[in-house]
């Protein structure tokens, strides 16, 4: 499980006020552990580890074929 | 009366501190059911938990008492959705008011999803005045899927689900809470 602090912001709605941790939308899944003052720490469960990578990985790969893209033409001019 | 946790294939592990009475930190690696059962895995100990047996069982559902399905006992039964395509949170379909302050295991199976293109944010809070509410759990899902969630034990006296649209307008999300249970620690 990873762990992590972040900022957390208060919403009032409808007399009733949200406390809500503000993380990374790339984070798909979390827990939160412990709020105090303006930070939370939050957990990340392995699931959700594992879909980040996934995704990073993806885009890594996507960005390989975009640069071998690019420099193709050149190398073949 | 505070549940006693019972591992289901390890059965010299009830020291494992779930239920004792300051706070103490443990590794949940998954949380799922079986045969009707809540089911989790803590540090290499599984667990099984009876619904029916949990402090939240029969209570009224604050968000809407004609639904009664999350506090029902049963894993399978879920209503019919309810729609947002707010961007802000908002109320879904299940709340429980312990009317005291205590301590909590909080176990949740909630099933999501969204219109093409944009994402289902759902959340579990829990409040101790019922004014201030803290969000415990939060998922993000971009298509139809269904979450189990564990809340180590936290200090509460009312917990809900809500949920909010990655994206409004045109874009709904949608959900249904199939159990919300909360067992005294």
């Amino acid at each position: 499980m990873a762990r992590m602090k972040v900022p957390v912001q208060r919403i009032p709605r409808d007399g009733e006020v949200l406390v809500v941790p503000q993380v990374d939308p790339s984070i798909p899944e979390f827990y939160v552990l412990n709020v105090e003052g303006d930070e939370a720490e939050i957990e990340v469960p392995e699931r959700a580890q594992i879909e980040m990578l996934r995704n990073e990985l993806e885009n890594l790969k996507r960005r390989v074929s975009e640069l071998e893209k690019a420099v193709m033409p050149r190398a073949t001019a | 009366m505070p549940v006693r946790l019972m591992p289901a294939t390890i059965i010299d592990r009830e020291h494992i501190p779930l239920w004792s009475a300051k706070p103490v930190d443990f590794a949940v690696s998954s949380t799922n059911e079986s045969g009707g059962m809540w089911r989790f895995v803590v540090e290499n100990g599984v667990y099984n938990l009876d619904p029916t047996k949990a402090d939240s069982y029969g209570k009224t559902n604050f968000i809407n008492p004609s639904r009664t399905y999350p506090f029902d006992g049963n894993l399978a039964t879920a209503g019919s959705e309810v729609y947002t395509n707010s961007t802000s949170w908002v109320d879904a379909d299940a709340g429980v008011d312990m009317s005291t302050p205590n301590r909590y295991l909080i176990l949740l199976k909630v099933g999501v999803s969204t219109t093409s293109g944009s994402a289902c944010n759902i959340g579990l809070f829990g409040s101790e005045d019922m004014v201030t509410w803290t969000l415990l759990w939060s998922a993000s899902s971009s298509s139809l899927a269904t979450y189990y969630a564990l809340i180590k034990p936290v200090r509460c006296r009312a917990v809900k689900v809500m949920f909010a649209n990655s994206r409004g307008g045109s874009y709904y999300s949608s959900c249904s809470t199939y159990e919300l249970s909360l067992y005294k620690v």
